[in-house]
């Protein structure tokens, strides 16, 4: 229950809302399974309800967990689009402080409240320590490669070769991103092309069982 | 020089602004182009206005994120048109079984359509090949990979408002 509430209000969403939402739905399926009983009408609706009911309950439980991959994968997506233009500030020779302030406009107020800490913590602590638990909130190891870059750029002054490195590592990692992507997107017109392979095999089941009745009146007939 | 590789729809926004200045010509564009890296572009503008320096040699990373996106775009709207040929040519064939069906069984056609599953199907199949075409036209003209995380950001708070 403690996962369930974690995940839930990771969400952004209200623990008791979405408990509430699931329990009002069961009650009026059970409610109808019940009288589905009572008054006895066909087993396949008493069948469908029960399914309905634990369908309806497993889906959405279990939605969660793909609510938050969808989050994690927008932010990296924003990491690398907010990240962007803090390479641009960084060679139009910005410091990393100001670059990294600077992009806070830019993000999204999630994002804004990651590199706020980030800030903060650079502010107390001059290690690698604020720039790795930073990476840390995403899903994807590379950020961490990156952040390390960053840090790098700190340690050294700006020098024109960790600047170098930063963009390189950044740039593959964008690349690599921006390639995954746009291969999704293309993939996702197959898929729905391969869909009208089920358009097919509808009209085949159409027509084999018209042909099978038309034959089995025609036997009749005779 | 610029307004030759304009877009129609932007030279008509521009011709309806030539009264303003420069600045807020560029600040009343900030509706047409719906995207941060306009407002970056505007920030680079205006760094450029109080510290000077090489405006070419400032906005050169920009210059080359917008053409990679452009260029991204483009791509896109190419493979849709492609994909849409094809989703048209699959259909086509789907729905010639069902002309074939109704030309070469003609003398039995009238009692297929009376026996009770068949219509109640055929609406299936067309409700099935409607859903089809709509997931598929919304992701032709969904461009929202542009600024994806941007849109849903905005989704989120727009709603919570």
């Amino acid at each position: 229950m403690k996962s369930l509430r974690r995940k839930i209000e990771s969400l952004n969403l209200n623990f008791t809302k979405e408990i509430v939402v699931v329990s009002v739905v069961d009650f009026i399926l059970l409610v109808l399974i019940v009288l589905s009983f009572i008054v006895n009408i066909t087993p396949i609706l008493s069948i469908s309800l029960i399914v309905s009911l634990i369908g309806f309950t497993f889906f959405y439980f279990n939605r969660y967990d793909s609510l938050i991959c969808k989050k994690e994968k927008r932010l990296d997506h924003e990491f690398i689009d907010i990240f962007s233009y803090l390479r641009i500030y960084l060679f139009n020779q910005e410091t990393v402080y100001g670059a990294l302030n600077n992009i806070l406009e830019f993000s999204s107020p999630s994002m804004r409240v990651r590199i706020e800490k980030l800030l903060e913590d650079i502010d107390e602590d001059k290690s690698i320590e604020p720039f790795i638990n930073f990476a840390r909130q995403f899903k994807n190891k590379v950020i961490e490669e990156v952040m390390i870059a960053l840090y790098e750029m700190v340690n050294s002054g700006n020098k024109d070769i960790y600047l170098n490195q930063f963009i390189k590592v950044f740039e593959d990692f964008k690349n690599r991103n921006e390639i995954e992507a746009e291969e999704k997107r293309y993939r996702f017109f197959d898929t729905i092309n391969m869909l009208s392979i089920i358009g097919s095999a509808f009209i085949m089941i159409i027509l084999s069982f018209s042909i099978i009745s038309l034959l089995g009146e025609v036997m009749n007939g005779f | 020089m610029i307004e030759e590789s304009l877009s129609k729809e932007l030279k008509n926004e521009v011709d309806n602004i030539t009264h303003l200045n420069v600045d807020e010509k560029l600040e009343y564009l900030r509706s047409y182009f719906d995207s941060s890296l306009y407002d970056f572009f505007i920030k680079i503008i205006n760094q450029f206005q109080y510290n000077g320096g090489d405006i070419i040699g400032i906005s050169q990373l920009l210059i080359f994120d917008s053409r990679k996106i452009e260029t991204a775009l483009d791509n896109f709207l190419s493979v849709s048109k492609r994909k849409f040929v094809e989703f048209i040519v699959l259909w086509g064939i789907t729905m010639a079984i069902l002309i074939i069906l109704q030309v070469s069984l003609s003398m039995f056609y009238q009692t297929i359509i009376e026996m009770p599953f068949y219509a109640p199907s055929i609406f299936i199949f067309f409700i099935i090949f409607l859903f089809i075409l709509y997931v598929f036209l919304k992701h032709s003209y969904n461009l929202g990979f542009i600024n994806d995380w941007r849109e849903k950001e905005n989704e989120k708070s727009t709603k919570k408002n």
